[in-house]
């Protein structure tokens, strides 16, 4: 955005939600291989729309797994979501609250779940509410 | 305790002094006179990953999968050394594990060292290479740009390769020769020295060539085709005088490690194993290689040497005991006095460096997916082929959808549905996938099919060289039972039986 004069960080509501899943075919994390703990109560996922036909591996995505932010989970959940306008605060020192300014890119992060195919449990997990069918076509 | 486990590609058991006089080795022998030698031992999984994917999981796997990675449940040799504080390391110049297909073995190792330039290492870069200069140098059966453009690469990468010592396998025993100066008076390690020659292209510096042993006069002529023999008596003794010449400088080089066991005395504390993961066929049968044509003797039956210094007493002893490659893990796993774990279905060797159990009936049985399934007892050898290689049926079962070079293809990937697990799964389920003719597998990624694949049964102690089948109700019936009882061990998927016109076979 061109004018962008502000910055919504958004946090999902509970880092620790176990709602949350990986959709892979390959269940590689940085290191290794995922165990097969992890692997135990997978399922078979239709496709989505970037995979070309192809179904996904869903997999819980487990609190422990080894994946960021990995042992430093508690820095993670320290923050929270914040909303900066950054022509003032370059530094991003002082939050803001303006709920029309943060409805408004709420709505630009919406567009842009629907555009990757984000599942329905993604939605719950990260906090924001898909947008109603209709309103895929444009933001 | 330490233990040095030395793989060596493509390492034909004829082609060393142990075994057969041929070609003279006189360090292979001068470890034989020191270690145990045996003579019956196979492999299992086919060809090179496979067989490696046995060595790491003392599991064979290919009633299951092909050529790939390791996969989220496999249980992994240097995982487990770790585990209880082992340290772990692995030389190697086997390219392979650095392609999609090859992902997570070397990366298992605490440490690992990797030397570049075998075969088509994708390695160095020439945008425009010179192929009148190559001409020069490169027979054009060989090499011909634009009849075998995978060999261009090898061309490339021998630029590199100036002097002897910038060869990939000579580079891999002075890294180990360093890791033992550094190393060998530390306790509780592991050191996998992995040479991918004798593989072909059979590229070695020109002393290891014998005066005579060939009248070609052409350019190198050092990579047969996996194909029938159609070149003339020069082209093979070309090509053969190579291969040999390729085994001396594994000898060579070999000895080096020898004397550095020597000068240090680690014998004293040092297991030291030799092996390979299959042979090379060099016009027995009519053939140039492996994979497409039955895994005869002079592929499934390979060399292995046993140095333990528990069991000095048996230097120079041989063993008719039955072995495969999945007895490697547990051996190693043994030797490090760990429990083996319960997956394993292969089984330590050290009890056999003790007492050899000549009398002891063991059936194993070696295959690449989806080819022809070997059964062997040691005495006899039994090739058991599927109905229709093309026929619909056989899947691949995997958390690791990588062949060889690729990643499976979409296709392949959109019939996939996901299979409750097996036990070797250990509580995950696991993807079960449409094994494709034209998918990118052993042998059918090169364009090759199976060939000569019929029934067949030979009787190794009259023929050993299996030019003449047998029938013999009573050995067949001995060994599909052998067969069966296996396949239950391993859990093949009832389908796969079905496949391969196996379902009969019932656990006895």
């Amino acid at each position: 955005m061109a004018n962008a004069t502000h910055r919504l960080i958004w946090y999902p509501p509970d880092l620790d939600d176990e709602g949350l899943n990986e959709y892979t075919l390959m269940p590689t994390h940085l290191h290794s291989l995922f165990s097969p703990e992890e692997l135990r109560d997978m399922r078979l996922h239709p496709p989505l729309d970037f995979t070309k036909g192809v179904p996904l591996l869903q997999i819980p995505a487990r609190v422990g797994a080894k994946r960021p932010p990995g042992p430093k989970r508690d820095v993670f959940k320290s923050f929270e979501t914040m909303l900066f306008d950054i022509n003032r605060d370059r530094a991003q020192a002082s939050p803001i609250r303006d709920a029309a300014i943060r409805d408004r890119l709420v709505g630009v992060i919406r567009h842009e779940l629907q555009r990757h195919d984000a599942t329905a449990e993604f939605y719950r997990w990260i906090g924001i509410a898909p947008a109603a069918k209709k309103e895929v076509a444009s933001p | 305790m330490k233990v040095v486990n030395v793989l060596f590609d493509s390492l034909n058991r004829l082609g060393i002094s142990p075994y057969a006089p041929g070609i003279n080795t006189p360090n292979f022998q001068r470890f034989s006179d020191r270690a145990v030698t045996f003579d019956r031992h196979y492999v299992g999984s086919l060809p090179c990953m496979p067989a490696r994917r046995d060595m790491m999981t003392g599991w064979p796997s290919f009633m299951h999968r092909s050529w790939g990675p390791l996969e989220p449940f496999d249980t992994a040799l240097p995982t487990e050394l770790r585990r209880n504080g082992i340290y772990t390391h692995l030389i190697t110049d086997h390219f392979h594990y650095f392609e999609e297909g090859g992902a997570g073995y070397h990366t298992k190792f605490n440490t690992w060292e990797f030397m570049r330039g075998q075969e088509h290492d994708q390695w160095k870069a020439q945008v425009r290479p010179d192929f009148d200069r190559f001409a020069q140098t490169f027979a054009d059966q060989h090499y011909d740009p634009e009849a075998k453009p995978g060999h261009v690469q090898h061309m490339i990468n021998m630029d590199a390769m100036t002097e002897e010592s910038h060869h990939p396998g000579p580079a891999c025993f002075e890294a180990a020769l360093a890791f033992l100066d550094e190393n060998g008076a530390a306790n509780d390690w592991y050191l996998q020295l992995e040479l991918f020659d004798p593989h072909e292209p059979f590229t070695v510096p020109a002393r290891f060539r014998r005066p005579g042993d060939s009248k070609w006069t052409g350019g190198t002529l050092d990579w047969p085709a996996y194909a029938r023999v159609a070149e003339s008596e020069d082209e093979i003794a070309e090509i053969r005088a190579n291969y040999a010449a390729l085994v001396r400088m594994c000898d060579e080089y070999f000895g080096r490690l020898l004397d550095h066991f020597d000068a240090h005395d680690l014998w004293r504390d040092t297991a030291l194993i030799v092996s390979t993961d299959h042979g090379f066929l060099l016009t027995e049968h009519e053939w140039w290689g492996k994979c497409r044509m039955p895994s005869y003797e002079e592929v499934s039956h390979i060399p292995l040497m046993v140095w333990h210094p528990d069991h000095p007493a048996a230097a120079g002893t041989r063993r008719r005991a039955t072995t495969w490659t999945p007895d490697l893990m547990p051996t190693i796993m043994d030797s490090f006095g760990q429990s083996i774990p319960h997956d394993v279905r292969g089984r330590s060797l050290l009890p056999l460096l003790a007492e050899d159990r000549p009398d002891e009936e063991r059936i194993i049985a070696f295959a690449i997916f989806g080819g022809p399934i070997g059964v062997t007892d040691g005495s006899y050898m039994m090739f058991h082929p599927p109905k229709d290689f093309n026929a619909p049926g056989l899947h691949e079962y995997t958390l690791a959808p990588a062949h060889m070079r690729d990643p499976f293809t979409i296709n392949e990937l959109a019939s996939a549905t996901l299979h409750p697990g097996f036990g070797f799964t250990k509580g995950a389920p696991i993807l079960k996938i449409e094994a494709q003719p034209d998918a990118k597998r052993v042998p059918q990624h090169d364009g090759h099919s199976f060939m000569d694949a019929e029934f067949a049964l030979y009787d190794l102690s009259a023929d050993p060289q299996q030019r003449s089948p047998i029938r013999d109700n009573a050995v067949e019936e001995r060994l599909y039972a052998g067969l069966g009882d296996l396949l239950h061990r391993l859990e093949a998927p009832a389908e796969t039986l079905r496949w391969y016109g196996l379902q009969h076979l019932a656990p006895t």
